[in-house]
């Protein structure tokens, strides 16, 4: 959706002004735009559907509460994504410290799968696609910094520039992540390549 | 990391790639009613704890309910000396104190005889009887009369003309029988 146009939709700023005011339903118009993009980032991060839609929700409560202190120079997408990825990276800390509670308070049971993992096989019927399957169980098996960098570059079709400035990254940072991102994925998604797939 | 050019290339590979692949689709399920639930979410937000229409009239209570107790407090307990104390009434919480202010001062001064008030003040009548009788159980001297500064024949007069004016009782023979 970014990079459709760049520049951004002109009627955001409209829609920005209003909610400023007070006016929830200008809101709901942003809301209702960026909900698929925010959603599948947040799966990214979470590797979760239901999480996902939560995180998402929770971003966008935020993101209205903060509205005073956008400043227009930046994209609204890049500012609402910035938003998402703090709090997902909260989530994350918070369920890391949950499986380590759950592995002391259970020591003889063996070490949980974890969540994102998990919810990968899950949601693979869902999907209903193989090839997104299989992107998608390869993505979870990167770091989160670069599965969020992946996911923004090649999903949401986001500029090297706003990633950066979403995760609060320099360019460079950006680049590497992507770098490695990109190779890591090529050796698990390398049966897709062969065959033409991917 | 290699130079800028494998970079750029390996991006455009990527880009390419996932083109056609297409992007994860998001579940339906996950995206119904999603705008209306972050509506309601930050509406919940926005809405305070207590409607006004129920704080307001708390609040009003509760601060008059306060405020008359703070004045019942101080006007039975911090201040009961200054009521005014009724004439006669029994000792009671209704009992109303005298203002301190208006009680006059004690003074100590110099003892003095205290003043016969005019209605105890003995007559020359009572004297002069009460002399006569104490003449009569013979307690009566004449030094007596000398420290009062009377003189008995004056006294005799006295008594003879007191005792016309006097009721005596006489003796009378006939009577007792």
């Amino acid at each position: 959706m970014d990079g459709d146009n760049p520049e951004g939709f002109p009627e955001e700023k409209a829609w920005i002004a209003e909610a400023r005011n007070g006016k929830v339903a200008a809101y709901t118009q942003l809301v209702e735009r960026y909900q698929e993009a925010m959603i599948r980032l947040a799966f990214t991060f979470l590797g979760n559907w239901e999480d996902a839609r939560e995180a998402a929700q929770d971003a966008f409560v935020k993101a209205y509460g903060a509205l005073a202190h956008f400043r227009s120079e930046s994209r609204f997408s890049t500012w609402l994504y910035r938003i998402l990825a703090n709090h997902c990276k909260d989530q994350l800390r918070k369920r890391k410290l949950r499986q380590h509670l759950i592995f002391w308070q259970s020591k003889d049971a063996d070490e949980p799968e974890p969540q994102a993992v998990t919810q990968s096989h899950a949601q693979r019927d869902l999907l209903n696609d193989e090839l997104g399957a299989g992107i998608q169980e390869a993505m979870q098996a990167l770091p989160e910094q670069q599965r969020a960098v992946f996911s923004m570059r090649y999903f949401e079709d986001m500029r090297l520039e706003q990633i950066a400035e979403a995760l609060q990254l320099s360019t460079g940072a950006v680049k590497a992540h992507l770098w490695q991102a990109g190779q890591k994925m090529k050796k698990r998604l390398g049966l897709y390549m062969k065959t033409g797939e991917l | 990391m290699t130079d800028e050019k494998e970079f750029e290339a390996m991006d455009q590979e990527w880009c390419q790639r996932l083109k056609t692949a297409g992007k994860p689709k998001v579940p339906e399920a996950m995206t119904r009613d999603f705008a209306a639930a972050v509506e309601n979410k930050i509406l919940e937000g926005s809405r305070p704890f207590l409607p006004l229409a129920v704080a307001v009239p708390a609040f009003l209570l509760t601060f008059a309910f306060v405020a008359g107790f703070i004045f019942w407090f101080w006007h039975a307990r911090l201040q009961p000396a200054q009521a005014p104390r009724l004439e006669g009434a029994a000792a009671s919480s209704a009992t109303v104190a005298v203002p301190v202010a208006e009680k006059p001062a004690r003074k100590l001064e110099k003892p003095v005889p205290a003043e016969t008030p005019a209605s105890m003040a003995m007559t020359e009548k009572d004297l002069a009887s009460e002399i006569a009788v104490l003449r009569e159980l013979g307690v009566w001297s004449e030094e007596d009369e000398r420290a009062i500064g009377i003189s008995l024949e004056d006294d005799l007069t006295d008594l003879e003309w007191l005792g016309d004016a006097t009721p005596s009782v006489e003796f009378s023979p006939k009577a007792a029988l």
